[in-house]
């Protein structure tokens, strides 16, 4: 017990320190606000009342809402039938297929975002093969710095968070089930849309947060590949630590995002399985 | 029918896997191109910006930097991922599920949330940005990935062992570390290997803790801002060959042990 005790006690520490300050700093941040380039040390909700009435701050959060959920959509309706495919592999093809998805979830997370701007690019790769195969005979400029460029980007990124969930899900409906299906007579989609689609749902709705909250908290992607057209609400929250000194605003503005983002967790929470990412 | 159905799947397939790594793909090819712009048809091969790599020393201290904070920032995590993974999954706590919440968050979250409030955290405090604050914040997102690889692990891991060892009167800290520790060895390394990558391409919480000297990717991503160089993509290559080296050892590592399980189980 003494153990147990002492161990509780130290995880205790690493929650306090790294989760509850870090939080508790914020929120005491946002109460502060600036005059003359000084930090006024005292409540207040001007920030707050800013955010809400400025339009500038809510039709930008809405337009990052609107985004995050388009990548969200698209990398779960392309992450479920590459689950399944993968799933149908056997032996050493699918754990290197599985691998294969999981990989550039930890690799080159800047490097990939700044290729897709080489890759979309006026002289990129994209445009010099369309040129090169004469289906252009001008390099187009419509390709980078716009909301899409961000789409597709955010959506190479997401792909795999979002594969992760749907695929263990996926694995974990066992073979009988399906086995019973036809044994009592149903097709092979009735068996899918009856068993296994019920069956992943948790997966499928896990997968889509962690879409969402990815790219709804990106502030690199739209900066690189956005243009001035694909600014997003973490560039706003960026630039007050950076340009604009601004960090009672930017501090509220970042609590916004942690409530609203713990409100979406909350709702998928209840359909979802957050720790099934890493479970098998 | 069936024929075209498993044709049309492998089509979409390749499709996708080619989507997910043209980037890195585009990236390993221009690495190789002479020319200082990334276009098509390249027309001749070079060494030369592997070769610039040995004597742009700004990289060379990046890279140790990057290391430097790395190697701590994944020491710590395994040690509390262990500890929190062992304290959840052999003990019954109350609002065990939330401090497991908790601890899971800032994995969940986007970067830029931990980045600024541990930034205000140190703002409040009067701490200067430096390596020692990067680091604490890869700790933070370190310790849920060896959480949970650790708590899965000990969740398949037959109990009865650390009771066997108990009854023979060896203490709960001999127990763990003679019984526990080697079967769960390969969790815990998998999930420091996973961890190193994951630290050693952060960008986005390093943004906000960092001082005046610069992480591989802090430094890469200041580069980016100036412009297009292909020195980018040499150095890119490299990271992205050594990565995705560690990720296999730590894949087979999971899988291997997975593996050789479900061959005793049968």
């Amino acid at each position: 017990m003494y153990g147990k005790n002492l161990m509780l006690i130290m995880i205790s520490i690493w929650v306090l320190l790294f989760i509850v300050l870090p939080v508790s700093a914020m929120l005491l941040f946002s109460f502060w606000s600036i005059d003359n380039f000084q930090i006024v040390h005292s409540f207040s909700i001007q920030n707050y009342s800013k955010i809400f009435q400025d339009p500038i701050y809510l039709s930008l959060l809405w337009k990052t809402i609107k985004l995050a959920l388009i990548v969200a959509v698209l990398s779960a309706l392309i992450s479920y039938p590459l689950a399944l495919f993968v799933n149908h592999r056997r032996g050493t093809m699918k754990t290197i297929l599985f691998l294969g998805v999981l990989a550039p979830l930890w690799v080159g997370y800047l490097v990939r975002i700044y290729s897709w701007r080489s890759i979309l690019g006026e002289s990129g790769f994209i445009n010099s093969l369309l040129v090169l195969t004469g289906i252009l005979k001008q390099p187009s400029s419509s390709l980078l710095f716009n909301s899409s460029a961000v789409v597709i980007t955010m959506l190479c990124i997401a792909i795999p968070f979002t594969f992760i969930p749907i695929y263990s899900a996926i694995e974990k409906i066992p073979g009988n089930l399906l086995q019973a299906a036809a044994d009592l007579g149903a097709s092979g989609s009735r068996a899918f849309w009856t068993v296994v689609f019920p069956l992943s749902m948790p997966g499928v709705v896990t997968g889509f947060m962690f879409a969402f909250i990815t790219s709804f908290g990106d502030y690199m992607t739209p900066s690189l590949v956005g243009g001035t057209s694909g600014i997003m609400y973490g560039n706003m929250i960026q630039t007050q630590f950076g340009n604009s000194y601004n960090w009672p605003l930017g501090a509220a503005l970042s609590m916004i995002m942690l409530l609203f983002l713990l409100a979406v967790i909350a709702a998928t929470r209840r359909i979802g399985n957050v720790q099934a990412i890493f479970e098998e | 029918m069936k024929y075209l159905k498993y044709v049309g799947a492998l089509l979409f397939a390749f499709i996708v896997y080619t989507f997910l790594y043209l980037p890195i793909l585009v990236t390993i090819l221009f690495s190789f191109n002479e020319s200082k712009v990334q276009v098509l048809p390249i027309k001749k091969l070079t060494f030369d910006w592997y070769r610039g790599l040995f004597s742009n020393t700004e990289l060379w201290v990046a890279a140790k930097n990057s290391l430097l904070v790395s190697l701590p920032a994944t020491l710590c995590a395994i040690v509390f991922g262990t500890l929190a993974a062992y304290l959840f999954q052999r003990y019954r706590i109350r609002g065990g599920s939330f401090l497991q919440f908790l601890i899971l968050l800032p994995y969940i979250l986007p970067g830029i949330i931990i980045g600024t409030s541990l930034n205000l955290l140190f703002k409040f405090l009067q701490v200067d940005a430096s390596l020692m604050t990067v680091i604490i914040g890869h700790i933070t997102f370190i310790t849920p990935v060896v959480m949970f690889l650790v708590m899965d692990r000990l969740k398949r891991f037959d109990r009865n062992l650390e009771f066997a060892s108990m009854d023979l009167g060896a203490s709960p800290m001999r127990t763990f570390l003679l019984i526990t520790l080697p079967n769960i060895r390969s969790a815990v390394l998998a999930g420091a290997l996973l961890g190193l990558t994951i630290s050693f391409d952060e960008v986005i919480v390093s943004f906000f803790l960092i001082g005046t000297d610069n992480t591989l990717p802090m430094l890469i991503w200041s580069m980016i801002r100036h412009g297009y160089s292909p020195q980018i993509n040499a150095v890119y290559t490299l990271i992205v060959l050594f990565s995705l080296g560690l990720i296999a050892i730590a894949g087979s590592r999971l899988f291997a042990q997975r593996n050789s399980k479900a061959i005793t189980e049968e």
